[in-house]
């Protein structure tokens, strides 16, 4: 069931219901939740419970083993199988057809004809997010930075926990374990910043990203008839529509943990006001590049061999991070270009940094415009990301540009009417060094803001349920 | 984790201060809240008179208000759909029928139960008229009565329970009647949505009525009329019942004019000339014509 649906509103009215009647009994609320969480899964598919409790129950009774085992080649042998087992599932669901097709294609380049196996297999709904999070706890207990969880409730409730089950944030075990291994309290302070998140999370998602979401379908269905500022536009609506979708779906996510006495991790931090490509990634869905980070670029040797494997070793993490976003050409493509950029931006970024740095009259100039310079790198991984194929690429670089349509200003005034409020509010965030800033202003203020988005909602927000992006990777 | 990330990159990157709340806090910041939100919906409703977005609702409540303000009576009653609102006019008619007329014409999704309703209102207040015109495009037949148009006329809550024909409504489109009356905010919020877009559209737009309930209409589009040819024929290739809501209506309006002894003209709103040689579309037209014909073939 989507956060946007009323079955999900009624749903978590009866589990929220449940869970603050039964006070300080953790152990049971752990049960409830856990119950909870299979329910909403299922209500996707309940053909992949199975799955979900395959790989939950696999990851517990493989940690198990190697928290008990002292040899370091039979733990290592552990972890690999774990690792191979998790991804094999992701890999067979989500990139048999790709590999297979591409094998195929591969192969009609060199003059063998290949029939590809075609089968249809339905993408289980946030098995790119539950893998990977069940895949870093097994990790964590095989670095020795947490013992094997003991209770198997606990540990399914870690995999599973509804808010983030379908769409993050990757949550650690280290954090999201302990606290469901303890007594959770609610203080007022989490209460309000949880109704903060949800009722932001929502905006978000139902005006800005649903809204800007039809102009740039559109744009992208039917790139032919489109030219010049359109196509731009098209790609500022998508860029805008996805993080809108994503941030919207984290912050409502953290939001209802939050009202319940969990703390997730921030996953976004204005990431179209970074000023360069790493700082971008420290923004931009913050669980996925920090787990690429702690689980895949570091056990490849980071930075620590110098530039060459430094860049080799950026490359690899990027390609697979956009490999991780879905089964085509296009997301491997766009996770080179951001591999790309973390490269160049090493190598000639520091030089004019530098420069620049010392010219600090302009400081908030210079920081504009990096901003906007990082944005435009944005936007073209943008239209990377959303192209449908290689060719609506090509189209889009020979045809995008700044000339004028008759279309163009009912695109413009309609982009810039969901996206300026959103950015004065998040310039002012950003200004502010504070994601809650809002919460810090008098009762009656804070009371007009909320108000102003409710009021959005209520006119904006589309009426049918709108899928969340992120849910098909 | 997240704060330390914040710290390792200079100041820039935002964290998140929650600060020290309390439950009045909170609660005063959440009546607070509610209060704007009421106070937005109310505002809307006010707003919602003057700068109307959405003709079709503006339309029903004004010739409702005409109809209530009506200090004398009048010879003729035109009732109908907007074909009639932008396509008769008064001082015309009135030259035609050597007497005196008013306009109540509103949308086809109001159907003929709004004319019955018009007209039972109409003598209750004037008596019966001389004559009564009732004008309809083609598709409103197949049409039921809407909850949508139901909630724009201007009379007590229920009044379509006791009205003359009664309109049964389910529950849930009773809900919607009332946020149609009462929430604007959310009922109306692709006209209020339009307006908020087109900012200047709307504040230049005025929907006028003349005082016999005319509405003149500057754009004169004979493309656009060509271009819905073929969506007329694709309509009426589509199996056709005539609603019990029009069935219904109409027999009370005959009954009304038996009771009265006043003449009702029913006429077809005007229609491409292609159109009615075609010959599925002069078929569709003979069977409403029929059905027409039998609930009203018996009276004078």
């Amino acid at each position: 069931m989507s956060f946007n649906s009323s079955i999900f509103v009624l749903f978590f009215a009866v589990v929220y219901s449940a869970y603050l009647l039964l006070g300080k009994r953790f152990k049971t609320q752990n049960i409830l939740l856990l119950v909870a969480s299979y329910v909403f899964y299922g209500y996707w598919d309940w053909r992949f419970l199975g799955l979900l409790l395959f790989s939950t129950v696999l990851d517990f009774g493989l940690s198990h083993w190697i928290d008990r085992t002292a040899d370091p080649g039979k733990r290592k042998s552990l972890l690999v199988f774990s690792v191979v087992a998790n991804l094999g599932i992701l890999g067979f669901f989500k990139y048999f057809n790709f590999f297979a097709d591409s094998f195929a294609t591969l192969l009609a380049t060199v003059g063998l004809e290949a029939t590809p196996l075609d089968l249809r297999i339905i993408l289980p709904v946030g098995i790119s997010f539950y893998t990977f999070q069940s895949m870093s706890y097994t990790v964590d207990v095989y670095r020795r930075e947490l013992k094997a969880e003991r209770s198997l409730v606990n540990f399914a409730l870690y995999v599973a926990f509804f808010p983030q089950l379908v769409a993050g944030p990757i949550e650690r075990a280290a954090s999201l374990l302990e606290t469901i291994a303890r007594p959770r309290t609610i203080p007022i302070d989490k209460v309000n910043a949880g109704l903060y998140l949800i009722v932001w999370g929502y905006f978000k998602k139902l005006v800005v990203g649903d809204n800007l979401g039809t102009i740039a379908n559109e744009v992208f269905n039917h790139y032919h008839d489109y030219s010049g500022l359109d196509l731009v536009l098209g790609v500022v609506a998508f860029s805008f529509q996805i993080y809108c979708d994503f941030s919207g779906y984290s912050d409502i996510a953290r939001g209802l943990a939050k009202l319940m006495g969990f703390e997730l991790m921030v996953n976004f931090r204005l990431p179209y006001f970074a000023t360069s490509p790493s700082d971008f990634w420290a923004r931009w869905h913050i669980s996925l590049s920090t787990w690429l980070r702690d689980y895949l670029y570091i056990p490849l040797g980071g930075n620590r061999h110098g530039s060459w494997r430094t860049s080799r070793n950026l490359m690899i993490t990027m390609a697979l991070g956009g490999l991780w976003h879905g089964a085509a050409w296009t997301f491997v493509i766009w996770g080179i270009y951001h591999g790309s950029l973390l490269i160049l931006y090493r190598q000639l970024g520091s030089h004019f940094a530098r420069r620049l740095g010392a010219a600090r009259t302009t400081a908030l100039l210079v920081q504009g415009v990096k901003m906007l310079v990082m944005f435009c790198f944005t936007l073209i991984g943008w239209a990377i990301f959303r192209a449908q194929s290689v060719e609506q690429l090509v189209y889009f670089a020979r045809h995008a540009g700044l000339a004028w349509s008759p279309d163009s200003m009912e695109l413009l005034t309609t982009v810039a009417f969901f996206v300026a409020p959103l950015l004065l509010f998040e310039a002012w965030q950003q200004w502010s060094r504070d994601l809650f800033a809002l919460l810090h202003l008098r009762p009656v203020a804070q009371a007009l803001a909320y108000s102003s988005l409710v009021v959005g909602l209520s006119i904006f927000a589309a009426r049918e349920v709108t899928e969340f992006i992120y849910f098909q990777f | 984790m997240s704060d330390s990330v914040a710290k390792s990159r200079g100041n820039m990157l935002p964290v998140e201060r929650e600060g020290r709340s309390s439950a009045r806090r909170l609660a005063t910041t959440i009546a607070w809240t509610l209060f704007f939100v009421l106070a937005a919906n109310a505002g809307t409703i006010v707003a919602l008179r003057h700068l109307p977005a959405n003709l079709g609702y503006w339309l029903v409540k004004q010739k409702w208000r005409m109809l209530e303000d009506l200090d004398r009576p009048v010879d003729w009653l035109v009732l109908g759909d907007s074909s009639v609102n932008q396509g008769l006019d008064c001082r015309l008619f009135d030259e035609i029928v050597d007497g005196t007329s008013v306009n109540l014409g509103t949308t086809a999704v109001m159907t003929m139960v709004n004319d019955a309703w018009m007209l039972e209102s109409y003598i209750e207040k004037h008596g019966p008229p001389r004559g009564v015109l009732i004008v309809h495009v083609y598709q409103m037949w197949q049409e039921s009565a809407r909850a949508v148009g139901i909630g724009e006329i201007p009379r007590p809550w229920g009044f379509w329970n006791q009205a003359q024909p009664p309109v049964a409504i389910s529950s849930n489109d009773e809900w919607l009647v009332f946020l149609q009356r009462f929430a604007p905010l959310y009922a109306k919020h692709a006209s209020i949505a339009e307006m908020l877009k087109h900012p200047l559209r709307t504040l230049r737009w005025r929907a006028s009525v003349d005082a016999r309930g005319f509405m003149s209409c500057e754009d004169y589009l004979p493309a656009r009329i060509e271009s819905e040819r073929q969506a007329h024929l694709e309509f009426v290739r589509r199996s056709y019942e005539l609603s019990s809501d029009n069935r219904r209506a109409l027999e009370r309006i005959v009954e009304l004019a038996e009771k009265h002894q006043f003449d009702v003209y029913l006429a077809n709103s005007p229609i491409l000339n292609d159109l009615s040689k075609d010959l599925v579309f002069s078929q569709f037209f003979r069977r409403t014509h029929q059905d027409i014909e039998r609930i009203v073939g018996h009276s004078p």
